[in-house]
């Protein structure tokens, strides 16, 4: 409980002196209530063609019964706005979470055992820097059919490699501290040493790189969606754009289509970028000064 | 008998141009609660005698030949398993860089119970007693147990260190350069601190310094090294009134000396021979002033000149006359030349 206690004491700490990360916190904090609750705020189904009698109601400018209007469909773009926002949770904070374990995996065990091990790992690394992530991202979905986890696993397989290569340069050196030394000699197992010794000294920096990944993947998945590459069935603010988009509403100016699901966009991205921010001034506590 | 006999041990390094014979056969005995000091320029194979003692070394180094006792036993022989059970619990060692030994993600208290609950097989309320004391030991607060290294000042680490060190009530203690990046006070009070707690606990200790100052304060022994090899080894005393190896001599003349404030500090012209492909004959002969033609292709073994006072010089007679000689500015800048 004491440990709990104290992370959190922390933490506290840490957000009352950095207002960009409190920003971010907050925003996310934010975005997560409306996503849990997103049945209660959003007034009609998204998917729902809304019909008066008889009339569909295409088009509908903001205002009266619809907050921002509605789609050339009929249906309502604020209850899509609001359910958007689960899609890019979940993608955001999957894509994050596997980039983070699989990178953090890849870089301590490339940074501990070096040699050969060391060798393949990082030509994996290597290849998977090759890859152009988009063109990859479109190719895979386009294999695998659209859906919100092939674009994850898309995601999953290829940004783990910065994480990787980040993290295994800092295992370098960790390992040849004297404390690693010191439990090695006294007969600390290989596998001990690597997740007891050496993970919680390099854990703040993968964290870093998962936070920023958050951002990075919901962006992308906005930029799948928009491309028409998107799961068909999830409402995300990708696929928002996309719809807007390829029912011409710049051109007649429906500016209430296409610029909330950007601001959101921008919003979650930014919170990402803040918190990541925050979180690298611990490491580097240097930056704090300019 | 000796609680740790060490007999023409050598430790040697595989490297690209060739075999490195950085230890060299070198014998020494340590008597239950004394203590030794090894003393010697780096690079003079000091670290890599007690890392062969405790069989730690780096991958490419090896012991050719050699036999270390503790306690009787040819640890040389001992499987690396048995080894390990060794370690910490009956030899345990201070390294260099005792800064950098502890972990800073964990609590100190977190370290020190590791230790003696999986190495020690304690249970976790006799490992926190234990570990109080031992903070009390070594001049700490026992409160400080629960801060993470990064709050303790580099005196306090080097501290609680020692007390790691201790934890497991080990005999033979090694230390690695204990003070170094401590400042002149600080140095001091460890310094005797250590002392007092070997005398206390009835520790045997190797302490490993360039320092020679250090030494004379806390060693009861002292074998100088030079160039893989042991030149001069005698007591404390012997050794710092009456230096018999030239090499020893100049040495002394190198650190300054509270009692003779005005000393010229002289240092030793050149530097020590490749290790690789070392001289026929005397290690020191190209760098010492008192040289002579024999030195150069036999080379002098350790010779016993007083009882308990070796010295590897083919200069047996007329000590007094060099030792004076030595104390001269000139005697060393000729070598220079």
């Amino acid at each position: 409980m004491g440990v709990i206690k104290k992370i959190l004491s922390e933490t506290y700490n840490f957000l009352r002196q950095d207002k960009f990360a409190l920003a971010g916190v907050l925003i996310y904090l934010f975005f997560f209530i409306i996503a849990v609750f997103a049945p209660v705020i959003a007034p009609y189904d998204p998917h729902r063609m809304i019909r008066d009698g008889a009339q569909f109601m295409f088009n509908m400018p903001p205002g009266g019964k619809f907050i921002l209007g509605t789609t050339n469909m009929g249906r309502d773009i604020f209850s899509q706005l609001v359910y958007g926002v689960r899609p890019a949770l979940t993608v955001g904070f999957a894509a994050a979470f596997f980039v983070m374990v699989a990178g953090t995996l890849v870089g301590l065990i490339s940074g501990y055992y070096r040699g050969k091990i060391d060798g393949i790992l990082m030509r994996i690394t290597d290849i998977a820097f090759g890859i152009p992530f988009t063109p990859f991202v479109i190719v895979l979905v386009g294999f695998l059919g659209p859906s919100i986890w092939n674009i994850v696993m898309a995601m999953a397989l290829l940004l783990w490699r910065d994480t990787a290569r980040i993290i295994r340069s800092q295992v370098l050196t960790v390992r040849e501290r004297s404390f690693v030394e010191a439990a090695r000699v006294s007969g600390a197992s290989n596998l001990r040493i690597l997740f007891v010794y050496i993970a919680p000294n390099i854990l703040p920096l993968s964290f870093l790189y998962g936070s920023l990944a958050i951002g990075w993947a919901i962006l992308t998945e906005a930029a799948v969606s928009f491309l028409g590459f998107g799961d068909p069935k999830v409402i995300s603010w990708g696929y928002m754009l996309h719809d807007a988009y390829v029912s011409q509403a710049l051109s007649r100016g429906a500016f209430y289509w296409f610029i909330p699901p950007g601001i959101c966009i921008m919003l979650v991205v930014m919170a990402g970028f803040y918190i990541g921010r925050g979180s690298e001034e611990i490491l580097h506590p240097k930056l704090k000064k300019y | 008998m000796a609680l740790l006999e060490v007999r023409n041990l050598k430790v040697h390094y595989e490297t690209d141009k060739g075999v490195n014979q950085a230890v060299d056969g070198i014998s020494f005995d340590l008597e239950q609660g004394r203590s030794i000091g090894l003393v010697g320029e780096s690079g003079c194979g000091k670290s890599t005698t007690v890392k062969g003692i405790v069989r730690i070394m780096s991958k490419n180094a090896f012991i050719p030949t050699g036999e270390v006792y503790f306690d009787g036993k040819d640890i040389l022989k001992y499987s690396d398993k048995k080894m390990q059970e060794m370690r910490w619990s009956d030899i345990s060692m201070v390294p260099q860089a005792a800064m950098d030994s502890l972990n800073p993600v964990y609590t100190v208290k977190n370290q020190f119970l590791e230790v003696m609950q999986l190495k020690g097989g304690m249970n976790k309320k006799d490992a926190i007693e234990r570990a109080e004391n031992l903070f009390t030991m070594v001049g700490l607060n026992k409160d400080l147990l629960s801060y993470y290294p990064h709050e303790f000042s580099g005196g306090m680490k080097q501290r609680a260190v020692i007390a790691l060190a201790l934890a497991l009530n080990p005999r033979l203690v090694i230390t690695d350069e204990p003070v170094t990046a401590l400042d002149v006070i600080v140095q001091h009070q460890i310094l005797n601190e250590l002392k007092e707690l070997r005398l206390k606990l009835g520790l045997s200790m190797v302490m490993i310094t360039h320092d020679i100052s250090v030494v004379a304060q806390t060693c009861d022994d002292i074998a100088v090294m030079y160039a893989g090899k042991i030149v001069e080894k005698g007591t404390g005393k012997q050794i710092l009134k009456n230096p018999l190896h030239p090499y020893t001599m100049g040495l002394e003349n190198a650190f300054p000396n509270l009692n003779e404030p005005n000393k010229i500090l002289i240092s030793i012209g050149g530097s020590p021979p490749d290790l690789i492909d070392p001289p026929s004959g005397c290690r020191f002969y190209e760098r010492c002033p008192f040289s002579m033609p024999e030195c150069k292709h036999k080379e002098p073994g350790l010779v016993e000149l007083e009882p308990g006072h070796f010295s590897a010089c083919f200069h047996r007679e007329d000590v007094e006359k060099y030792r004076k000689e030595a104390k001269e500015v000139e005697t060393w800048q000729q070598m220079i030349m």
